[in-house]
């Protein structure tokens, strides 16, 4: 298993090899002139070609490449100009409270998401399976930083109980930290809580109807054992899969969210990094997501293998 | 991928012309599109957004920036401004009707985009194999590593801000999606007797790839469309929420929620009624897209 | 319809498919899905007690415990995700004061009893792991894991090869020596009901037809269901094209007067699509619902094939 997971791992160079050749075109063969858009409308051609020589865009193509790869390799994602810092310590302040914000979302999106499909499964055509399934069309539906928007207005304008923004500080108490993690972590939530609920009826329905659920019934066991146990293991694999795409999704929702609820995360970081033209923060960080997420793809795969029992934790490198 | 969907008629019409037959099976499409309420709601509301980004002069009260400064901030109901106006004195409900030509154009032009692209690529990866198959899609895993939203911002930065950029960015960051869902399509297409039998014909594989394969890869290809059309109209409404869209003065529904935020607190309509304007277009035409794979086939993995 | 059972006892249900015997089957156990299924009236009396009468946890008791059941396709009745030693460990304990290492023990004592090879090795593997006769006896194994008193059998052996049926049939017949369990066999095939049973109870449509020890049925066979079931049986001179019933059993949403069978029934009459024969005694041990097979009339046999 160790031995499987490492395999998997030497597998991704070729992948992330391709994310950070990906974000080199972005940033350099793209019609656009970096030192262009980084200066603002107003800058003089002799401000373009100093900003130029500072970032080496005067530098071949290929060196530029070479330079780009083998600092990567090296951790380093560069200087921000606008920090005057290494992108990769900026995003070590940050990333942790982005992970706390994401982690707290995911909790909520599974907790509530899936018992809500496999109670539409169980009593499908009931009025609890129309409330769940419309709720969860509209949820699929949610533009979140409307959401965000909207829950400031009514939780914080209006009604006062809840902090609009900024994450509070652990000297202020645990408390404080709690009740700013709430309205982000709702905003965010939300798509990936009705498509988990959307997944879990349409993989329960399936699932119960097979006749090994039969046989659980028939050894006296309890319809809760039945469903929470027999089928809802059966019903994770299409769960999973879906959950990976989630978990990608979010990470870009966080820039959204972080922005409406100014969490000091990432994706902040991202929005003020692009208001600010430095593009190398734009750059660090959006590899520095990439990179995650697809270590998180490889869980995923890993978690696949203890949820099913068929599928074996193979090299299937290619798409 | 999604060797599940079945492909539209699976009798071709080459070797077997059975026109009354595809008719009757396209008829019972149609049929049970037609009996499915939720989507029919959903076509309601895409018709609505047609009509309205196509009459937008005609049912606009106002100019979308005929501004009015004395009456900045106001309430709707008053003063004929169906949802009140701005912070410029705009009158809200104009813009919101005009907002939705640029929520359809980057919806339609961006998926276009990379629906012909991402087809393509499908299409040449699933078709060939080998070599292709491996760079295309290693490619693709590539640009499948970035979230979504994060392509399309990063591509923005580097672009710059205004309307085509945007259906540029949201069109390049939809390519791996199609590309994906064509090439596992072509796999299973490809396989299938009557393309051996075309090609012992002699047809080339241009001709096979096009007037073959193509054909049956259409059904999941729309059905995937119409879905992520929902989506770009979301991406589009952030990037322009977050300034990196739309440039003001143009009326687009996220700018709007963009200043409605700002102003939050003295006329939270602004920012209520754009976002609706987003959640019910992306809601038609996601229950849309539900109904029309529901109608071609339910087990399709799309 | 109705039909009794004693301890140690075997009968067989036989009809074609959709003629009512899972539902039989699944009604004892309590577990026809409601809605649509509902046991309208008549009573199924287990040990003195009326199974109908018992509230859901009364028959949770008696589910996996006292009566157990083997379906039919072991491929899809064992849960793909869970080891098969978790899946007999599960019932033993669900029923029996046992702790886990003593639940354990028992469940290696099954799989040996039902001949599994390896059994403490066995016990950790998933069903995927198993052939189809090997997951037929672990089915087994967890329905006679905590000692039934019955158990309903429904096309044990169908889904199987042909060598492995028989191997499955005379497993059952052993462990129902050892442990004197009462058998339910449900099935469409006469030769499994030969093989294994001592009272046989032919199904159409939902209704007795036919009811006799297997050697009255087997010697003198009544019903005209019976003998084209009989026909379309493989026999070992069987050359050529299989005879078989023509036609299909009647939907029973539909109100019919008559005799369930007459439409395809090569001997009906004018009366028997008017009205509905009763099941009655016509020799000793041999009950038989048709309006020209009774105690003072019979019918001649067509010979062999009729198709």
């Amino acid at each position: 298993m160790l031995k499987l997971i490492f395999k998997r791992l030497f597998d991704l160079i070729p992948t992330l090899f391709v994310v950070a050749t990906t974000v080199f075109i972005i940033t350099r063969l793209i019609p656009g002139d970096p030192a262009a858009v980084l200066l603002g409308p107003q800058a003089s051609p002799d401000e373009i070609a100093k900003m130029r020589e500072t970032l080496g865009l005067n530098q071949p193509l290929y060196l530029q490449y070479v330079d780009f790869l083998g600092s990567l390799l090296q951790g380093d994602l560069g200087t921000s100009l606008g920090y005057n810092q290494p992108v990769m310590s900026l995003i070590m302040e940050r990333f942790p409270n982005t992970l706390l914000l994401s982690a707290c979302a995911l909790a909520l999106s599974l907790l509530i998401g899936i018992p809500a499909g496999i109670i539409s499964a169980t009593k499908q055509y009931s009025f609890w399976d129309y409330t769940v399934m419309i709720l969860s069309l509209v949820g699929v539906s949610m533009p979140i930083f409307w959401l965000g928007v909207m829950l400031v207005l009514y939780f914080s304008v209006h009604l006062g109980w809840l902090p609009a923004t900024g994450m509070g500080s652990l000297s202020e108490g645990f408390g404080s930290v709690v009740t700013h993690l709430i309205l982000p972590s709702i905003a965010l939530s939300t798509i990936p809580m009705a498509t988990f609920a959307r997944i879990t009826r349409s993989s329960m329905l399936e699932v119960i109807r097979q006749d090994y659920i039969k046989t659980a019934r028939a050894k006296g066991l309890r319809e809760f054992f039945v469903v929470w146990k027999h089928a809802l293991k059966n019903a994770m694999t299409p769960l999973l899969t879906v959950m990976g795409m989630q978990i990608s999704s979010m990470l870009g929702g966080a820039v959204l969210t972080e922005t409406i609820f100014s969490w000091p995360g990432m994706g902040r970081l991202v929005v003020d990094a692009i208001e600010n033209r430095d593009f190398v923060v734009v750059q660090g960080t959006v590899l520095f997501i990439a990179v995650i997420f697809v270590l998180i793809n490889l869980l995923v795969d890993i978690l696949y293998t203890v949820v099913n029992p068929r599928v074996k934790l193979t090299n299937k490198g290619e798409g | 991928m999604s060797n599940h969907a079945q492909p539209l008629s699976p009798a071709p019409a080459t070797l077997a012309p059975n026109a009354p037959k595809k008719k009757s099976k396209e008829n019972s499409v149609w049929s049970r599109l037609l009996k499915n309420k939720l989507a029919m709601v959903g076509m309601v509301i895409i018709a609505i957004m047609v009509i309205f980004a196509l009459f937008a002069p005609l049912i606009a009260t106002h100019g979308p920036n005929d501004m009015d400064l004395a009456n900045s901030l106001s309430e709707p109901g008053i003063d004929g401004h169906l949802l009140g106006t701005d912070n410029y004195g705009r009158d809200l409900f104009s813009r919101i009707v005009y907002g939705t030509r640029i929520s359809l154009i980057v919806g339609i032009f961006a998926i276009g985009l990379g629906g012909m692209i991402g087809t393509l690529l499908g299409l040449l990866a699933g078709y060939y194999g080998g070599k292709w198959d491996a760079i295309i899609m290693r490619l693709m895993d590539g640009l499948f590593a970035f979230p979504f939203i994060l392509l399309s911002i990063s591509l923005m930065t580097v672009l710059g801000a205004g309307l085509f950029n945007v259906i540029l960015a949201i069109g390049i960051a939809n390519i791996p999606g199609f590309a994906r869902i064509v090439r596992g399509q072509v796999l299973a297409v490809k396989e299938e007797e009557y393309i051996e039998v075309t090609r012992s014909l002699g047809a080339n594989d241009s001709r096979i790839i096009f007037h073959h394969i193509l054909p049956n890869c259409m059904a999941p290809i729309i059905v995937y469309a119409t879905m992520h059309v929902a989506g770009a109209i979301i991406s589009e409404a952030a990037l322009s929420f977050l300034g990196l869209g739309v440039q003001p003065p143009t009326a687009s529904w996220g700018s709007i929620l963009k200043d409605g935020k700002d102003f939050l607190v003295l006329s939270p309509h602004m920012a209520t009624f754009s976002g609706l304007a987003i959640l019910l277009s992306v809601l038609g035409f996601n229950l849309f897209g539900d109904g029309l794979r529901d109608a071609l086939d339910p087990k399709m993995k799309v | 319809m109705s039909f009794d059972l004693k301890q140690g006892e075997t009968i067989g249900i036989v009809g074609e498919s959709g003629s009512g015997k899972s539902v039989t089957s699944t009604a004892i156990l309590g577990l026809i899905p409601s809605p649509p299924g509902k046991i309208e009236r008549g009573s199924i009396l287990f040990e003195g007690k009326d199974l109908t009468k018992l509230s859901q946890a009364q028959m949770r008791k008696i589910r996996g415990n006292e009566i157990s059941m083997i379906f039919q396709d072991p491929m899809t009745s064992l849960n793909p995700v869970f080891t098969v030693g978790n899946q007999i460990i599960e019932v033993i304990r669900l029923h029996q004061q046992l702790d886990k290492k003593a639940a354990r023990q028992r469940a290696i004592e099954m799989l040996k009893l039902v001949g599994i090879p390896e059994p403490e090795k066995r016990l950790e593997q998933y069903p995927h792991e198993f052939s189809g006769g090997m997951r037929q006896r672990v089915m087994i194994a967890i329905a006679l894991a905590c000692n039934p008193k019955l158990l309903i059998a429904d096309e044990p052996t169908t889904a199987l090869d042909v060598t492995v049926q028989a191997q499955i049939l005379d497993l059952m017949k052993k462990l129902q020596d050892d442990l004197q369990t009462s058998i339910i066999m449900i099935t469409h095939d006469l030769g499994v009901v030969w093989e294994s049973c001592q009272k046989v109870l032919v199904m159409y449509a939902g209704n007795t037809v036919e009811y006799a020890t297997v050697e009255e049925l087997y010697e003198k066979p009544l019903h005209p269901y019976t003998w084209g079931l009989l026909d379309s049986q493989i026999k070992s001179d069987t050359t050529g094209k299989l005879p078989s019933i023509p036609g299909n059993p009647p939907d029973l949403r539909e109100d019919i007067a008559g005799c369930y069978f007459a439409p395809r029934c090569p001997y009906a009459k004018d009366k028997c699509f008017s009205e509905k024969p009763p099941l009655v005694e016509v020799a000793p041990n041999h009950l038989v619902a048709c309006h020209f097979q009774t105690s003072d009339h019979r019918l001649e046999r067509k010979g062999g094939s009729q198709a």
